[in-house]
């Protein structure tokens, strides 16, 4: 009796030794962020069987902790969470619109201890907890100046980092999300300029001046001018009868929000709109516009016509020349060189004429007596001249 | 027998050395006829923009154009040498000019891509192909004088002509659209017409067996003087053979710096223009190239086939060293090497075609030539894309030029297996055999034409 009831706790204990307790491989990681801002938490945990992922957040000071369960869609759905269960337990946390009242800490809960869901037993003995804080801050005032460029032919950016106690490693400018070369500086002053020689199309748009903290913050100044407009080809050439398309474009910020094409009749500029007598069609987007002109006529399509692009700044116009082609245009030099061919055969075939009775009268012939035949028969008579020498 | 001598030149009219006004006007109607065919076909791309925007079809299948026109040239050279052979030359070359104009003017109210291939591949291509061989191998036949000479200089046409109508067929496209610059292609082309109407009509010396047509035409019969149009017995003559296999290995590797010339200069990072400007130099020097070498080649120094094969190997050398030096990164090096292979190239490709009268004799060099191109169109339609698949198969163009010079390295070794290769002088060439009484005295005359410039003058060492 003695030995069964050993053996038994034997059996169990060794059952007991395959289940392993649940320990986290990887746990989340505290951050710093800004007001609308989003974060994410990472948490995996390992054990046999696979454990149970909760997420927590706690608010307030040991002992008056107020502990509260995140779930999916919490916080007015700005709680995401994703976990998954497959040989180990992986779960994520995201946080998406930050307010000041997200600080806080966060815990991620794991336990596979059968008994963890009983209300009657304490849960802090079968979970194994990890924290990470999450700390939320205004957005640091970032004096810009000036706060936006318009019309301007040069100019100072500059970005003044005010009431902020994080620590600066440097700064950089981007200009419309690409980094500007050579604007990086690792200095760690709150303050840093930029500045444009030359305000055209290539350098408008949005700048941001970003300061590397942790978080990173950042603030734009735009950069507006008129809109360049350019013709995709000044002088454009169209067949009659026949279909042309006339392209412009615009470079710079902001694009043209509108397009309008002109023709210029007897000095005056006459607006072609969309579908006038189905003969025009206007397709435009806010960097290209093109007018589509069918069915053309030498009197009638021939001239210049202006695209024009407005943006919040003002208008600018380009011209663009089409000339119409007459489709019999080519014929008459054709008919030039085919003349010219016709001229010279016939002059060859004249001159051949003329010169051959001349030519066997002239031919060295010690051998045998010349003989006077045409042209034609020439190749036979001069076989007769061999045997005849033979 | 002594007085066949002035006898035989006075057959061959003006065509020989001092009475050579004629002979000349004969080398400016190659000159056009050759620069109207190959140069109209190298700016043929000016076009192919337009196509591109009007047929909306991908740059691909309009490229086909070229290489329809170009298999079809070269498809039917035979056919070409055999009317000439069976018929006069001036009446083949005529239509050839027109048949070429026909297919431009029809190319230019074409309506979808197949009516180009048809007209602009087809017709054109047939159309050149009656002018080339026969033009070239009438100059090759009755100008025995300064031959190398003649043909550099008729060839130097394909580069002057490339160079100087391109920037015209620019303009021509910008003024009267693709429809009207090819109509004036076409009026220009049917000047072809005037170039045949200069060859006189007894200098094709096939046309002296005229004499005797049997009326009588059995199948036997016809098939016999089908065949010697077509000179097919000369294709079961080795040293015919040997040199057809060279010249074919040639063209293997020939073009392949002309492809791809521009992309190894753009790979090796220059820009654009830099590697264009490469191109347009290499052009220029291809002329020089011509020239230069049939002139030296008729001072008589060296005999013809080792000029060839001198030309060949140093331009297998520098094409493979064309990789070489782009790995040096330096332009001066690329470009060096560039014009020294336009120079080789050009020379080599005048010469090809002078050596043909001694490996079968002046009488059967229509019938030669024209199944050589045939069968050189081959390895020259497999040329470049093997060496673009080289490419693509190890990412840069080292191996494929390496290939391609080696091509003309290995062709030369084989060229050297002709009969009599190493001998001083060249040897009397062959030539048929009579199998009628009648004709041997016609084969008497033809034996002084082939032999007396090479033996009695103290040129003559070719």
């Amino acid at each position: 009796m003695k030995l069964l009831w050993a053996l038994s706790a034997l059996l169990l204990s060794c059952w007991r030794v395959n289940a392993s307790t649940a320990g986290f491989i990887k746990s989340p990681l505290s951050r710093m962020k800004l007001i609308n801002d989003s974060a994410e938490l990472h948490c995996e945990v390992i054990g046999n069987p696979i454990p149970e992922v909760q997420w927590w957040f706690i608010e307030g000071e040991e002992p008056n902790e107020n502990f509260t369960q995140l779930f999916d869609g919490a916080r007015d759905d700005r709680v995401q969470l994703n976990a998954t269960y497959v040989e180990h337990a992986a779960s994520t946390i995201h946080l998406t619109s930050l307010t000041l009242e997200d600080s806080g800490m966060y815990e991620c809960r794991a336990s596979n201890d059968p008994d963890r869901n009983e209300l009657k037993k304490t849960p802090k003995i079968k979970w194994i907890r990890s924290q990470a804080n999450i700390i939320v801050i205004e957005t640091p005032n970032i004096i810009t100046e000036p706060s936006e460029v318009t019309n301007q032919t040069s100019a100072v950016l500059s970005c003044n980092l005010t009431d902020s106690s994080l620590p600066i490693k440097g700064s950089y400018w981007v200009l419309n999300g690409k980094t500007i070369e050579k604007s990086e500086s690792s200095d760690s002053a709150p303050f840093t300029s930029l500045s444009l020689d030359k305000i055209n199309h290539h350098s408008a748009g949005k700048y941001e001046c970003v300061f590397q903290t942790e978080p990173e913050v950042k603030q734009m100044i735009e950069v507006k001018i008129l809109p360049h407009v350019s013709a995709h080809k000044h002088s454009e050439h169209g067949n009659e009868n026949d279909v042309v398309v006339l392209v412009c474009d615009s470079h710079g910020y902001p694009l043209p929000t509108d397009w309008s094409w002109f023709k210029e009749e007897n000095d005056v500029k006459m607006p072609i709109s969309n579908g006038t007598g189905d003969k025009y069609e206007i397709k435009s987007t806010p960097n290209k516009t093109s007018l589509t002109i069918i069915d053309l006529k030498i009197e009638k399509d021939a001239g210049d016509y202006f695209c024009s692009g407005t943006n919040e700044l003002g208008t600018k116009t380009d011209k663009v020349h089409l000339r119409v082609r007459s489709r019999l245009a080519a014929l008459w030099p054709f008919l030039g060189i085919v003349a010219e061919v016709i001229i010279l055969v016939a002059i060859i075939f004249i001159y051949e004429k003329r010169r051959k009775p001349d030519e066997i009268t002239d031919d060295d012939d010690s051998g045998s007596a010349p003989l006077k035949s045409n042209s034609t028969t020439n190749h036979k008579d001069k076989n007769v001249r061999q045997r005849n020498s033979n | 027998m002594n007085n066949h001598g002035p006898k035989a030149k006075s057959h061959s009219g003006e065509a020989e050395g001092p009475n050579g006004d004629w002979s000349w006007v004969l080398v400016g109607a190659l000159f056009i006829s050759t620069g109207l065919v190959f140069g109209l076909m190298r700016i043929m791309g000016i076009f192919f923009v337009e196509f591109v925007n009007y047929f909306e079809e991908s740059s691909q299948s309009i490229s086909w154009i070229t290489s329809i026109s170009l298999a079809t040239q070269q498809f039917f050279s035979p056919v070409a040498t055999a009317l000439c052979n069976a018929y006069e030359t001036r009446a083949v070359v005529m239509t050839g000019g027109f048949l070429s104009g026909l297919g431009l003017i029809a190319a230019s109210q074409a309506t979808c891509l197949v009516h180009l291939y048809l007209s602009m591949g087809v017709i054109t291509g047939l159309g050149w192909a009656l002018v080339f061989t026969p033009m070239m191998a009438t100059v090759v036949a009755n100008i025995s004088q300064r031959r190398a000479l003649a043909l550099g200089l008729g060839l130097s046409s394909i580069g002057i002509f490339s160079f100087t109508l391109s920037p015209l067929f620019q303009l021509l496209v910008e003024m009267y659209t693709w429809r009207g610059a090819l109509l004036i292609m076409g009026g220009l082309s049917l000047n072809i017409m005037v170039c045949g109407a200069l060859i006189r009509p007894q200098w094709c010396s096939k046309a002296l067996k005229k004499v005797d047509s049997k009326p009588r035409s059995s199948c036997a019969t016809v098939l016999r003087r089908v065949s010697s149009y077509l000179e097919l017995p000369v294709l079961l003559e080795r040293p015919y053979l040997t040199y057809t296999a060279t010249i074919t290995i040639f063209n293997a590797g020939y073009f392949v710096p002309y492809v791809h010339l521009v992309a190894l200069s753009r790979m090796t990072g220059f820009s654009e223009y830099q590697a264009a400007f490469i191109m347009s130099a290499t052009g220029v020097t291809d002329i020089l190239g011509r020239v230069t070498t049939g002139w030296f080649s008729d001072l008589g120094y060296f005999r013809t086939i080792h000029l060839l094969s001198l030309w060949v190997v140093l331009a297998g050398l520098f094409i493979i060293l064309l990789p070489v030096s782009s790995l040096t990164g330096s332009y001066a090096a690329l470009m060096a090497i560039s014009l020294l292979y336009g120079f080789c190239s050009g020379a080599l490709s005048s010469l090809v075609f002078a050596v043909m009268p001694m490996i079968v004799g002046v009488e059967r060099v229509m019938g030669a030539l024209g199944l050589l191109q045939l069968i050189e169109s081959g390895a020259g339609l497999l040329g470049a894309p093997l060496s673009g698949l080289l490419k693509d198969m190890t990412g840069n163009y080292t191996v494929s030029f390496i290939v391609a010079g080696s091509f003309l390295i290995v062709g030369t070794l084989i060229m050297t297996t002709l009969p009599h290769y190493f001998s001083r002088t060249d040897p009397p060439p062959p030539h048929r055999v009579p199998h009628d009484v009648k004709d041997r005295g016609v084969h008497l005359e033809l034996e002084h034409i082939n032999n007396s410039p090479s033996d009695t003058s103290p040129k003559g060492a070719q």
